[in-house]
């Protein structure tokens, strides 16, 4: 049976028995009528006596004793009475009409409110949810390093020490409260009491002291520590996210763990609390060993307890029912809307998107938006555009010293005015029209998502598309032939990179700026960016991490790891570190938005666009805000499967 | 020769064949990637990346890791898997039974539905049923087999809902990955068998056949196809190596667990243990299916036999 025709004939269903409700109603108001004309009280009786009167007056002998004056006057005032009364009477029924008409109207009211409840089914509370992505990797440790890490599984067996606000990007408690800043250097972090294992033993700040040892060098637990099983050696993959900022660290009891930083460090709380950082049980991992706890079994915090997991077919999980935040529409995790989650392997996008049409996927995320297109306006599917693993994507020029010269000839881009031209020479909205969904904007730098990023003012800066003006600016700086660099760029790390570096260099030809790509593989890639010993420009993106550091802590500051554009006369770089001793949250939000305004007037890079990817759903499924968040699988709990 | 020797000396050259085929592949999987890439993290040092490359043996000339790659192979040691737990044969080993099903149902459909069409358009020679089954003949051998998948999950099973769209749980989500695989073969099959019925049917032998009163039936499956298979034989062992390599599209686009899905996420990982022993197991099945199958020519055909001996 097809959901419409089940509709279909819900609503005829629903039509008769109104009619029926209102055909009662109106029997009801006649019954009533009658009742009060037939079956009232004693005075009734008399009324129904006066109001058949004369009938029985023509078929009646009228009294003889009585004078005929005087049976006028009384015929007459019973007349009158009688017409009174069958005023009244007519009042009395037309009220009660009126009342039964409101009664209808009231059912009437009633069922369109169920009926509104039935066009918005209930939350499938005992659903299962079964989600396609491509590729699933094969470790369960969600500390694993590089491309090993398992994002789904880190999702949903794990938890992180605290989580940001959808909106506002804010620091949020989760398995840890907001830090306790003792003084700029000292830091209290104190664990949220209750928090449960899915074995059931409590999360306590030893847990917390053992994770942080276990993604940074702070200890030689790991990085091929001795007591380390883990296969092929241990590498963390969390080192990017402060965790080797420390001065010192200590448990000070079960609740309690105090940092010690060497200078005050505004991003710390953001950097190794955030969603990349899962912790993991210190006593599970100890008991079992890293190979088993990489391989058999995942145990955390998270919203959903693992069942199995098969790097080829999928994994399972259920629901956390001791979660310990409760469920509602944000995108941090949260208690589950659905009690089993399914996770299926399937390499193709168009057999992930059968999948669904077929019944047997709910959702599927991170999905090539060209792949989609087809699907934006077929009632079964929901397609949902969101930030993609890296939404923003610019391009870096090099200004190192290194290359303060090139084959005798100024670096052309420690030029202001050659940036500017850069800048201006691309045309992003025919980008994002034609290549990309054209639901992007153009990029400003950081990810939208970030703390402290200014939107509008940056908005209002926007540089736009002036290729005159760009020429005209080549030309002031002593570039009126224009000028040959080379563009590298990573070739199979963003699908759309290469895509869309021939317009690039188009664009920027057509001012003047002629460019040879140079392609990389990401295995040589990012080592050859970090060497600053090439000249030209760089395409590089940033991350959907709302805490900024990972992106100016390695981009933007001239001691960042892949900072290829730096420059030392401006203010960014104080202003960078202002912001990350600005303790106050308010404080740094508003240094880090001067830091975002200055880098971007500066042109300090070539900004071009934001890119989405695609999230799809079944039309059963509600998940509102698709997968926007790192990944998106931190989004997962907030998927809602409607009953039908 | 004998047969034994013979077998002897088929075996030698299927252990050359596995030895070129993986020497190749170590030296340009060596060419295009850095492992230790995808085992670190983007802000590891360079201490870190000469440390893991130390570890997993990158740093020592090529010729080196050769040696220590054709030294532990022949013991049986393909090396761990960079990327996940165990020793790189076990993981292929795993995955074999999928990829020997899926080809196997390949097979199957391609014989199964290449053999009876061919006698069908041979018998009934120049009739619009021949025209139809070249026809289809034509557009299997055109079709790619992963648009044809692609298809197929399309119309049978998000249409229609009879199979699966993916997976590997029972016997109907086997069918649309083994059409999509067998179709191709199935359409070398088909041709072949046609003009092999067409040549024997007009041959002395079937005449006199039919002269002794056989009836058609017996003269057709008994006299006629036997013949006209021994083409079919000969290109088994090749159409046997084009499934096993089809396979790898195929378990991708139908999701199916198998060696193929294996050896490319493998690629995409730089995990060169894992690919090279599936590559070694791929190499291995081709050229044992075609020493099979060689062996089987000789027993099935008399004149092949008598050559040889």
């Amino acid at each position: 049976m097809s959901t419409r025709n089940y509709w279909k004939r819900m609503s005829h269903r629903r039509l008769s028995r109104r009619t029926l409700l209102r055909a009662s109603a109106r029997a009801g108001v006649g019954a009533t009528g009658l009742a009060l004309v037939g079956c009232g009280d004693d005075d009734d009786d008399d009324q129904a006596v006066v109001q058949a009167q004369p009938q029985q007056q023509q078929e009646q002998p009228q009294p003889v004793a009585q004078p005929q004056q005087q049976q006028q006057q009384q015929q007459a005032m019973q007349q009158e009475q009688a017409e009174q009364q069958a005023e009244q009477q007519a009042q009395q029924v037309e009220q009660q009409e009126q009342a039964q008409e409101g009664t209808v109207e009231a059912i009437e009211r009633e069922e369109a409110e169920q009926d509104q409840q039935a066009a918005e089914p209930e939350v499938d509370l005992d659903a299962t949810v079964r989600v396609a992505i491509g590729r699933y990797t094969a470790g369960l440790d969600p500390q694993r390093s590089g491309s090993q890490t398992n994002y789904v599984n880190g999702a949903c067996t794990f938890d992180s020490g605290m989580s940001n606000h959808p909106e506002t990007a804010a620091l949020e408690p989760n398995l840890v409260q907001l830090p306790e800043i003792v003084d700029p250097t000292n830091v209290i972090f104190h664990v949220t009491p209750g928090v449960v294992f899915h074995d059931g033993s409590p999360y306590t700040a030893h847990d917390l002291e053992f994770n942080f040892e276990r993604v940074s060098s702070a200890a030689e637990y790991h990085q091929g520590g001795e007591t380390s099983d883990h296969p092929n050696e241990w590498a963390s993959a969390r080192q990017a996210f402060g965790t080797d900022n420390f001065a010192s660290y200590s448990v000070i009891d079960d609740l309690t763990f105090a940092v010690e930083t060497p200078a005050p460090n505004a991003s710390l709380a953001g950097s190794i609390m955030s969603g990349a950082v899962r912790h993991v049980s210190k006593a599970f991992v100890e008991e079992n060993g890293d190979a088993y706890v990489d391989s058999v079994f995942a145990m955390g915090t998270g919203p959903f307890r693992f069942v199995d997991s098969d790097p080829d077919v999928g994994a399972n999980w259920t629901r956390n029912d001791d979660y310990h935040k409760p469920r509602d529409g944000l995108t941090n995790p949260r208690l589950p809307w659905y009690k089993d989650f399914e996770v299926q392997i399937r390499p193709e996008p168009l057999a992930q998107i059968a999948g669904i049409e077929a019944g047997e996927i709910d959702a599927i995320y991170n999905l090539p938006t060209d792949v989609v297109e087809p699907y934006r306006d077929n009632p079964n599917f929901k397609v949902l555009y969101q930030p993609s693993g890296q939404p923003t994507h610019y391009i870096m020029f090099n200004t190192h010293d290194s290359v303060a010269e090139v084959d005798g000839v100024p670096n052309p881009f420690l030029d202001i005015r050659v940036r500017e031209a850069a800048n201006l020479a691309i045309n992003r909205q025919e980008i994002i029209d034609g290549l990309l969904t054209g639901s992007e904007g153009p990029a400003f730098g950081p990810y939208r998502g970030t703390i402290g990023y200014p939107g509008e003012a940056l908005e209002s800066r926007y540089h736009g598309y002036d290729p005159e003006r760009a020429k005209a600016l080549l030309e002031e700086a002593g570039y009126p032939d224009g000028l040959d660099v080379d563009l590298h760029i990573v070739t199979d790390f963003q699908p759309i990179v290469p895509i869309m570096a021939l317009p690039v260099q188009e664009y920027l030809e057509a001012v003047g700026i002629r460019t040879t790509i140079k392609e990389y593989l990401s295995s040589e890639y990012f080592r050859t960016v970090r060497t600053f010993e090439l000249p030209g420009m760089f395409w590089f993106f940033t991350n959907t991490i709302a805490e900024p550091e990972t992106v100016i802590g390695s981009g933007v500051t001239e001691s960042g790891f892949y900072a290829v554009s730096v420059y030392p006369d401006t203010e960014i770089e104080e202003l960078y570190q202002a912001q990350n001793q600005a303790l106050d949250p308010g404080e740094r939000a508003r240094l880090l938005a001067e830091l975002y305004i200055t880098f971007y007037d500066n042109y300090s890079w070539l900004f071009l666009t934001e890119v989405s990817a695609a999230t799809m759903t079944a039309a059963n499924v509600n998940w509102p805000v698709g997968s926007a968040e790192l990944r998106g699988e931190g989004t997962l709990s907030a998927i809602q499967k409607l009953k039908t | 020769m004998q047969f034994a020797n013979l077998l002897v000396i088929r075996l030698i050259q299927t252990i050359l064949v596995i030895w070129v085929v993986v020497s190749i592949v170590f030296v340009i999987s060596r060419l295009i990637g850095n492992p230790e890439t995808s085992l670190m993290p983007w802000d590891a040092t360079n201490e870190d990346y000469e440390r893991i490359r130390e570890k997993l043996g990158l740093n020592d000339p090529m010729i080196v890791q050769y040696g220590r790659f054709l030294g532990d192979a022949l013991q049986g040691d393909l090396g761990f898997s960079y990327h996940r737990t165990g020793p790189a044969l076990d993981i292929v080993a795993d995955k074999v039974l999928g990829t020997v099903k899926l080809t196997a149902a390949g097979l199957v459909v391609a014989l199964g539905l290449g053999v009876p069409l061919g006698v069908f358009a041979a018998l009934r020679r120049g009739s619009p049923l021949d025209w139809l089954a070249r026809l289809v003949a034509v557009f299997g051998q055109a079709t790619p087999s992963f648009w044809l998948g692609l298809m197929l999950i399309f119309f049978l099973a998000t249409r229609v809902s009879w199979f699966p769209t993916a997976g590997a749980e029972g016997f109907r989500s086997l069918v649309l990955p083994a059409i999509a695989l067998g179709l191709l073969s199935a359409a070398g099959f088909m041709r072949l068998t046609r003009s092999g019925m067409i040549d024997v049917m007009n041959t002395d032998f079937i005449r006199t056949a039919r002269a002794k009163g056989l009836n058609e039936r017996t003269v057709i499956l008994r006299h006629g196809l036997r013949h006209a298979l021994i083409p079919v034989m000969t290109i088994l062992g090749i159409e046997l190596g084009r499934l096993i390599a089809g396979s790898v599209i195929i378990e991708v686009v139908f999701s199916w667990p198998g060696i193929g899905r294996l050896m490319i996420e493998s690629i995409l990982q730089s995990d060169y243990p894992t690919v090279q022993a599936g590559l070694v197991v791929i190499a291995a099945s081709i050229t044992l299916g075609n020493l099979i199958v060689d062996m089987t020519y000789r027993v099935i055909d008399p004149r092949i036999r008598m050559a040889a001996l």
